[in-house]
């Protein structure tokens, strides 16, 4: 009877922890989150060329965490496509390097403004930021109004419209 | 007193066995109905405003939804709607001087777009027609209709944190004033349902008529009353904030970015390039021959299909991220809790920082939002919202016939206040009830404080107050 008892009680105990997890697993949300209190995200540190010369492939380089931790198994895919023309979107998978570095090259043959999205998926989460970039004075100049205007709107009230000119 | 009740203390025959346990009961029925008395005397004016705009709020969604019709539903239901970046930019575009801080998107395609607004300094929700564009109506935030009866219910309408915590005291004070009438209303003889659960209406104008008037209703309601003041109380300054510590406590509270207008994160997205990107704008250097810019903000589109693919159901808002390192937040705005959803956006890469939902609460958290609903008259439709309003109407009958039953009674040249009781081991007995009480309600119990005070200090030692206040 005694050794008998004995597994009972065993799967009994189990019983009672895996319950006590069950019971746990409703806060589950909150029991995922990090010291900030944030659940699991990746963020990612996109890193343009120094400097775009027309017609020479540039490289495009993006480095993807999760907590800190690089991370190497996700599906990344650049976009770039000119400012105000999303139709001529040129897609182009991103390769792993390790350490959670990402690469793609891309080749640009007119000056203007773009834009390079990049659309990182690691299980299920999921990050897209985009940057700006400029090829050619005029198009540096008009990127560099654009930021102010931007940091502008960000932080105050807007000022209808950016007629700075007296 | 006699005719006061169907059946105190005093009425019962005498007995020896009995007699002085009748004398201790007539002492307390004396001493609460005594503390019942000044409670009202001096709440029931507060509790009248509070049920009257309280009555008002309750029927927010119908009133407003007459008074600005025009404002809040479209003319012509269309067949897509613009990007809401679209109509932002339309908005700030069409009236100059105006950020937008949030924008809440409805479940009925026949409604409109409500906008937050500032404009130049005035904070202000415009409504736009989702498939047009068009702002239907601007209403200034703190003039609208529910704005002000909000307002007169929580800081009556003067405004201010005094006036705030003097709502709260009256509704501590209502708590105590249902628990002593109560006690005054508990039928003493086990026959006695007239003038206990059925009013008698037999010699209009008596004191026994507004007597029943008062404390029938009172009895039936006294549940509601105390539903109403417990789910009221969360808000509240004082006893909120322990509410609060308490539910932190025990671990049942509210999740840490549970609610959009508690502390948000901070984006996570290495931003440190916004700033410094353009060194040669400020100086008389050369301009580059190619340059990059900062990460860009997502658009309110973007966050939208976020929502949708997080399951965040409509209706929602979507509040602007607010400076470099500022957040999206989407938070639901649903009539009914249970499906409440929280989420923090990171504004460059779309990553979802948090995401609280209702089952994510604790059981305080919980029962506190539930509460909200109940309180406001959402949680279960029409039937909740006029269960609301005969409770306030209940309580508005109730302190005019106290007034009657007061003014029935009250002699010449005094207050009419019951006197105190004879024995002064039940006075102190039913003060050292209320002193547990005071403990429980902080407000109530420094209001305590101030009444021995005066009581001691001024209103005792001068004859004629002393005799008009029969202490």
């Amino acid at each position: 009877m005694n050794t008998r008892s004995r597994p009972i009680r065993k799967t009994a105990l189990v019983l009672a922890m895996t319950a006590a997890l069950a019971l746990s697993a409703c806060t589950a949300n909150t029991g995922l989150t990090d010291e900030k209190g944030l659940l699991p995200h990746l963020t990612v540190d996109i890193e343009l060329p120094e400097a775009f010369t027309l017609d020479f492939a540039a490289p495009f380089h993006i480095r993807v965490e999760q907590h800190k931790v690089p991370v190497d198994t996700a599906e990344v895919t650049f976009e770039i496509w000119p400012e105000n023309h999303p139709e001529e979107r040129v897609r182009i998978p991103g390769e792993s390097n390790g350490k959670g570095l990402y690469t793609a090259e891309h080749q640009l043959s007119t000056e203007g403004i773009y834009i390079v999205r990049c659309h990182v998926v690691s299980g299920s989460l999921e990050a897209m930021p985009a940057k700006r970039f400029a090829i050619g004075e005029e198009a540096v100049l008009s990127l560099a109004e654009l930021e102010e205007q931007q940091a502008a709107d960000g932080e105050a009230p807007a000022h209808g419209g950016g007629h700075d000119h007296h | 007193m006699n005719t006061m009740t169907n059946s105190s203390p005093e009425a019962k025959t005498p007995d020896s066995r009995t007699s002085s346990n009748s004398k201790l009961f007539a002492a307390l029925y004396q001493s609460v109905w005594r503390w019942h008395f000044y409670a009202g005397v001096i709440f029931a004016p507060f509790l009248v405003i509070l049920a009257f705009s309280g009555s008002m709020y309750l029927f927010k969604p119908q009133i407003e939804g007459y008074l600005y019709k025009d404002m809040l539903t479209v003319r012509e239901v269309g067949t897509a709607a613009l990007p809401a970046d679209e109509i932002i930019a339309k908005t700030m575009r069409a009236y100059p001087g105006t950020t937008i801080s949030s924008i809440t998107f409805p479940d009925d395609p026949q409604s409109t777009l409500a906008l937050a607004a500032n404009r130049n300094g005035t904070s202000t929700i415009m409504y736009a027609d989702p498939y047009t564009g068009h702002i239907t109506g601007i209403l200034n935030s703190d003039e609208t209709f529910s704005a002000f009866f909000k307002k007169m219910h929580s800081e009556l309408v003067i405004g201010g944190t005094w006036a705030n915590r003097l709502v709260e005291l009256a509704a501590c004070w209502a708590i105590i004033l249902v628990l002593t009438g109560l006690y005054l209303w508990w039928p003493r003889n086990k026959s006695a349902i007239w003038g206990t659960i059925l009013p008698r209406f037999n010699k209009p104008g008596s004191r026994q008529f507004w007597r029943d008037l008062h404390a029938v209703p009172a009895f039936w309601l006294s549940i509601c009353i105390l539903i109403l003041i417990a789910t009221g109380l969360p808000w509240s300054g004082v006893l909120g904030g322990q509410i609060d510590r308490l539910a932190n406590a025990t671990n049942t509270n509210y999740p840490p970015y549970a609610l959009s207008f508690m502390a948000k994160p901070e984006s996570v997205t290495v931003t440190k390039d916004i700033a410094d990107n353009v060194p040669w704008a400020a100086e008389n250097l050369p301009v580059p021959k190619s340059a990059a810019g900062g990460y860009m903000t997502l658009s309110v589109q973007d966050i939208s299909a976020i929502a949708d693919k997080q399951q965040v159901t409509l209706p929602y808002t979507i509040s602007m991220p607010r400076g470099d390192t500022g957040v999206y937040t989407i938070s639901t705005s649903h009539t009914q809790p249970g499906d409440n959803a929280t989420l923090h956006v990171d504004p460059y890469s779309g990553a979802v920082l948090t995401d609280v939902r209702y089952t994510d609460y604790g059981l305080m958290a919980k029962a506190i939002t539930m509460g909200i609903a109940l309180h406001e008259g959402r949680l279960f439709g029409l039937a909740n919202q006029l269960l609301g309003l005969i409770t306030c109407i209940g309580v508005i009958l109730i302190a005019i016939s106290s007034y009657f039953m007061w003014r029935k009674r009250k002699p010449q040249g005094k207050l009419g206040a019951p006197g105190k009781a004879k024995d002064k081991r039940v006075t102190i007995g039913v003060l050292l009830i209320m002193l547990v009480l005071g403990a429980l309600m902080p407000l109530v119990g420094l209001s305590l404080i101030i009444v021995l005070l005066l009581d001691w200090l001024i209103i005792s030692r001068l004859r004629p107050l002393k005799h008009w206040f029969s202490a």
